[in-house]
């Protein structure tokens, strides 16, 4: 198996979040309480857990200073108190009125923890979100690849 | 607050609460008329009420809003104030002008240093009224022109003055009004820098006039914050000829204001650039502005293709559509993981996986933060299988000395607010959560002030390899 290395990328250290080999170990470990635990459920039930197993991995890693991962942590524990997941509510398709997208919103949306911030600071947390989200596909990858070689 | 919507919402936020406020103070203004010192103290309490009301609004919101209620109380008040010359001298009204001048230390600071008796008469009603119109609004001062009945030569002065004074008043409002919002403060004092700066090159009334066509300048670029400016020019206009005689006063008070005031030391500290506006407000957008810039060229840094892409609505296009493509990717990897092949030995997989991990994060700084989680990370070893995970991140050169310390030092709070989460952490399933609570467990024990513990346990980790002679473990 081909070693992966990110020289490729650019600057490695700087592209990495510099608890990488944490949000290893934690994930690796939740990947294979998984494997051990949740051998009869279907696919998608243990796809959706390894993605939140990923995520809560990500936002512990990162700490309790980050606005995201705070929220993703508290997020990721109501989860956790009701295990069952709530059916989503059916979406009332509304007319698409808008006329000019206020990107700050949407990015708001898409951080965790970003819709009570400025816009500031929003910027700075989407800075760290995306260092992290991107150590953490860069583990998955490797991880399937070993295990897919 | 943000950017786009904040001027709005707490504009309109700020005028309900403006105008109530402006009642509040025409009845205010009504009661003075039986000139009564008992009903002038009842009619301060109100003003304080107000400004109490008022003041932690001004703390919450920017300074546009603030400026807004200056604007309503300064209606209000010089309509009230008006009838102050015919008080008797009432002991406490110093006191309460004082602390209505604490209100926003920026415009008032100069009236509590600069008030006298009210058993004077005029001149202290010129002072008030010229401290309240200092507040350098363009509402203070037509209202102020229009409805308060004083001297053509007072109401000159006022004009004139009004935009200097501003400057003025942050040397005097510095130790009143220490405990303001900072930012507000910051752009006033640098005006203030600013303003020094050029005063000993050129003469006075130049430099006066500059400042003034300055703020002038200053108040016409600024299109969100400032209302009525047509009406201003011509009024501030109309006092050149009168401006060269307030020129002078303002240069005397200025410099004898300016030596007895130090101001204090923790504030932003902004320069006022050449060439540009030294106003209050223009300031603090322009550090809030360079922040955003900032924060912008390491998101361009990040997000790969993004270099030759300038403007910002591009620029955010291509961040969220990054983000979006992260998430995706995040979810395709999980449902990929998820259909392997359970019966995978993950043992291997783990060692693979460390030698990877070690080529990844081969030059990573070796922080503090870093140091305590990997000696976090070093007690799982209990589990065998992440032995080998251990035995390849110890050989990245880890200073394990130093590891050992943060965890006694730092770990503790880490590791508390750690369990703290890790109540609901990570898997649905209970066995998840236990063994994290094993886990910390264990470093909490080891954590305790029990060097040797460590060592011993790290010898035990490494097996006695050559690793720990590397690993400068100091007892």
């Amino acid at each position: 198996m081909e070693p992966k290395s990110c020289s490729g990328d650019g600057n490695p250290s700087r592209n990495l979040h510099p608890s990488k080999p944490l949000m290893a170990a934690n994930f690796l470990r939740c990947l294979s309480r998984i494997q051990q635990t949740a051998t009869n459920s279907s696919v998608g039930s243990r796809s959706r857990r390894i993605r939140r197993a990923a995520y809560a991995s990500m936002a512990y890693s990162a700490g309790h200073r980050r606005a995201w991962s705070w929220a993703l942590l508290r997020k990721l524990r109501c989860r956790r108190v009701r295990p069952v997941i709530l059916p989503r509510r059916p979406r009332i398709a509304r007319p698409q009125v808008v006329i000019e997208i206020d990107r700050a919103e949407v990015l708001r949306k898409l951080v965790p923890g970003g819709t009570g911030m400025d816009y500031c600071r929003l910027l700075e947390e989407t800075a760290d979100y995306i260092r992290c989200l991107a150590t953490q596909v860069r583990l998955m990858q490797t991880v399937t690849d070993s295990i897919s070689s | 607050m943000n950017s786009g919507s904040s001027d709005r919402t707490p504009g309109c936020f700020l005028n309900q609460n403006w105008e109530r406020s402006v009642d509040h103070i025409s009845q205010f203004g009504s009661f003075m008329s039986p000139q009564s010192s008992s009903e002038l103290e009842r009619g301060l309490q109100r003003l304080d009420h107000l400004t109490e009301e008022i003041l932690p609004q001004s703390h919450f919101m920017d300074s546009s809003g603030n400026s807004q209620a200056l604007g309503g109380l300064v209606i209000a008040g010089n309509r009230a104030l008006a009838h102050l010359d015919q008080f008797p001298a009432d002991p406490g009204f110093a006191a309460r002008a004082a602390r209505f001048s604490s209100f926003d230390g920026q415009s008032y600071g100069w009236f509590s240093g600069h008030f006298e008796l009210p058993g004077s008469g005029k001149p202290s009603t010129a002072a008030i009224i010229q401290s309240l119109t200092a507040s350098g609004l363009q509402i203070g001062h037509l209202e102020c022109n229009r409805q308060i009945p004083v001297s053509d030569g007072l109401q000159s002065k006022m004009n004139s003055a009004g935009p200097a004074i501003s400057r003025e008043e942050t040397s005097l409002s510095d130790p009143i009004s220490a405990s303001n919002a900072k930012k507000r403060k910051a752009p006033s004092r640098s005006r203030e820098k600013g303003a020094a700066s050029p005063k000993p090159s050129t003469d006075p009334p130049k430099v006066a006039d500059e400042e003034d066509s300055d703020t002038k300048r200053c108040r016409s670029s600024e299109k969100t914050h400032e209302i009525g400016i047509d009406n201003v020019k011509p009024k501030l206009e109309q006092n050149d000829g009168a401006r060269s005689n307030g020129n002078d006063e303002q240069k005397q008070r200025k410099e004898g204001n300016d030596k007895p005031c130090e101001p204090p030391k923790d504030y932003i500290h902004v320069r006022a650039r050449r060439g540009q506006a030294t106003d209050s407000h223009s300031l603090a957008e322009r550090v809030r502005r360079e922040k955003i810039s900032q924060r912008m060229k390491l998101l361009q840094d990040l997000v790969p293709g993004c270099s030759k892409v300038t403007g910002k609505a591009v620029m955010l296009d291509e961040i969220i559509n990054y983000v979006q493509s992260l998430q995706r990717q995040v979810e395709f990897l999980s449902m990929k993981l998820a259909t392997v092949n359970p019966q995978l030995d993950f043992d291997n997989l783990v060692n693979l996986h460390a030698k990877d991990m070690i080529q990844l994060c081969g030059s990573l700084p070796n922080s503090a933060a870093y140091s305590s989680e990997m000696s976090m990370v070093s007690s799982y070893a209990d589990v065998p299988q992440q032995r080998g995970i251990l035995h390849c991140i110890a050989t990245n050169g880890m200073d394990f000395h130093c590891a050992v310390n943060m965890l006694d030092t730092t770990g503790h709070q880490d590791l508390n607010a750690h369990q703290a989460s890790l109540g609901g952490f990570g898997d649905p399933s209970s066995q998840q959560g236990f063994f994290w609570e094993d886990d910390l467990q264990n470093i909490v024990q080891m954590g305790i002030g029990q060097d040797q513990e460590i060592v011993a346990s790290s010898h035990n980790l490494h097996g006695g390899t050559s690793q720990a002679a590397q690993m400068k473990i100091e007892l």
